[in-house]
């Protein structure tokens, strides 16, 4: 069994942040906060971290990504376009709201080498890992 | 700029559920139906006509399920089904998918007016 090492990403704002998403999964399709909270999968992979962000309906430049003392905060406003503007919803289940969402990074991570894409509306986020915490997991102790 | 308020009073808990939201608007001609699908490429969506049905579907790419330390969303299978009525023009139905919206557009024909003679 792998034991739990560390939390990394542990978002910024701790207690509150773990009551917004309890155990249950949020819907890729959302629910009522969906636009104004969106949710989140975080990856420990070998080589980084990876980091999704479920926000359709967003250009790449509507996305803001700030890395300050080892807090990561992903930020969106949608730029109103001339659509939005032609209401004319008989029905409105969704809506583009503005966010904000922040996390403490572990130590490991190289922030100037965090690098980010947006594509089918999920907005990725690559948090490459310093060398030394790349190293294998495993070490055996030799018996001098 | 709106921000998101850490309110615990604002909290609730959020249901899965593999419906995906759906906006719709209404012009005069046409009918565009928006449908929040992040996570869905174009060939992982399938809209089609069937029995005067609009019936479209949706099957999650397969993914790389290792590694994931915290797992708040994942694109889930759906299938939406809607009644077309008789404005529907059903070769006038487009479809495109950007930036994880699903628009649909349903072209309408102008409705069917009668005179009666009264004989």
């Amino acid at each position: 069994m792998k034991p739990t090492i560390y939390r990394p990403f542990v978002p910024a704002f701790r207690g509150l942040m773990d009551e917004f998403f309890p155990k249950a999964m949020t819907s890729v399709f959302g629910g009522e906060d969906f636009f104004t909270t969106p949710a989140v999968n975080v990856k420990d992979l070998e080589q980084s971290f990876h980091l999704e962000v479920a926000a359709p309906g967003l250009n790449k430049d509507d996305f803001k990504i700030e890395v300050e003392n080892g807090i990561l905060t992903v930020s969106a406003e949608k730029r109103k376009s001339a659509e939005d503007q032609t209401d004319n919803y008989t029905r409105r289940e969704f809506h583009f709201a503005s966010f904000k969402r922040s996390f403490q990074l572990p130590e490991h991570v190289q922030e100037d080498q965090i690098k980010a894409s947006y594509a089918d509306g999920i907005l990725t986020i690559d948090l490459p890992k310093n060398e030394k915490a790349v190293a294998p997991k495993g070490r055996t102790i030799e018996i001098q | 700029m709106k921000m998101m308020t850490f309110n615990p009073a604002n909290c609730r808990p959020v249901s899965q559920t593999n419906r995906p939201a759906m906006n719709i608007r209404k012009e005069d001609q046409a009918i565009e139906l928006q449908f929040t699908v992040p996570g869905f490429r174009r060939e992982d969506l399938n809209i089609r006509v069937e029995d005067n049905h609009l019936v479209i579907t949706g099957t999650p790419p397969a993914e790389e399920v290792n590694g994931f330390v915290r797992r708040e969303f994942r694109p889930l299978a759906f299938e939406k089904k809607f009644k077309l009525g008789d404005r529907v023009a059903t070769d006038a139905i487009q479809a495109k998918v950007e930036d994880g919206i699903l628009h649909v557009t349903i072209g309408l024909t102008e409705p069917i007016r009668r005179e009666i003679a009264v004989a």
